[in-house]
């Protein structure tokens, strides 16, 4: 092979290779709300969190509806962070705490339920709960931590779109009618701080 | 008795105790979806009967959307928790006399739904 076909093949890779990039350029800026159902790596939970950094959040001792839970999921007293205190219209508290000297963080409330999380898949660990009947009495929560980068969860029920509460790294947003069931949220977005919209996928 | 033997024996016994404290601390909790299943799309495992339980929990291996709540037999459902991430979710707080459920129940799946294992405390 001479060295002028050489030199065409190699314009030939090249072109063809800026001809991928261009097309792969266009698709991901086409729409910056890209359904992501998943982080592509995935964010340990702890250091992803600065509310797990802070000491005036820690509690004394080991409140009594912690000492409910499983046995191996009861935490240690000193390390409890309580990152929600009676908020919302159901009066929503969370404890958060770090699980032994690992990036996996437990979350327990006595209204949204409880979990242990290793890393953040996506930026808002979202959970849809009820406390009492469904359909009736309290009205569905959805909530969870969220990651430093997120600045606003947009929740989606009935075509309108409400925004949840967010403080301490823990997100929550009930629905304003107490009968819908846990299937009314249509929707559910988690805005980052870069601008990213993602789309939960719930 | 030679003192080896004793010291032998005082482990046995030990050891004796120590599993039966073991025993007696776990014999509460029931395992109603076992590890050696496979989880399907939309139906509902439970617990198989009524119990007072103290709290409900889904381990899954992987990520996927998983519902646990509690549920009369017939027509309510109850303490409602439904997540993608968290493993275990815990449903910590059930409310009454109820079945226990936990079921897949929505999601992209990502690898096999196989090892998922369903417990409460009652």
């Amino acid at each position: 092979m001479s060295i002028t076909n050489l030199k065409r093949r190699n314009w030939t890779v090249l072109g063809v290779v800026a001809v991928f990039a261009a097309v792969a350029a266009v698709l991901t800026s086409r729409d910056s709300t890209a359904r992501a159902t998943a982080s592509p790596v995935p964010q340990p939970a702890l250091p992803a969190m600065a509310a797990m950094k802070n000491p005036s959040l820690f509690v004394t001792g080991v409140p009594a509806f912690l000492t409910r839970l499983p046995a191996d999921m009861v935490p240690t007293a000193g390390s409890i962070r309580k990152v929600a205190d009676r908020v919302g219209r159901s009066g929503i508290t969370m404890y958060i705490w770090q699980v032994g000297v690992t990036n996996t963080i437990c979350l327990a409330s006595p209204t949204v339920g409880a979990g242990c999380l290793d890393a953040f898949r996506r930026p808002f660990d979202v959970s849809i709960t009820d406390v009492d009947i469904v359909g009736e009495g309290d009205a569905v929560v959805v909530s969870g931590p969220v990651t430093d980068e997120v600045v606003d969860i947009e929740v989606t029920v009935g075509g309108q779109v409400g925004h949840a509460t967010i403080a301490n790294n823990f997100a929550y947003y009930e629905l304003a009618d107490a009968t819908l069931h846990p299937d009314a949220v249509e929707k559910v977005v988690a805005r980052l701080r870069d601008g990213t919209r993602f789309d939960l996928g719930v | 008795m030679n003192p080896k033997h004793l010291l032998v024996r005082a482990a046995a016994l030990a050891a004796v105790v120590v599993a039966l404290s073991a025993t007696a601390a776990s014999a509460t909790i029931q395992t109603y979806f076992g590890p050696a299943w496979t989880q399907q799309y939309g139906v509902r495992y439970d617990s198989g009967g009524y119990n007072y339980p103290n709290w409900n929990r889904a381990y899954r291996p992987l990520w996927y959307y998983e519902t646990i709540h509690y549920w009369d037999g017939c027509c309510t459902s109850w303490g409602f928790k439904r997540n993608y991430d968290e493993n275990p979710i815990v449903w910590p707080n059930p409310g009454g006399y109820a079945w226990s459920t936990c079921m897949y129940s929505d999601g992209d799946i990502q690898g096999s739904l196989d090892d998922v294992t369903c417990q409460f405390d009652a």
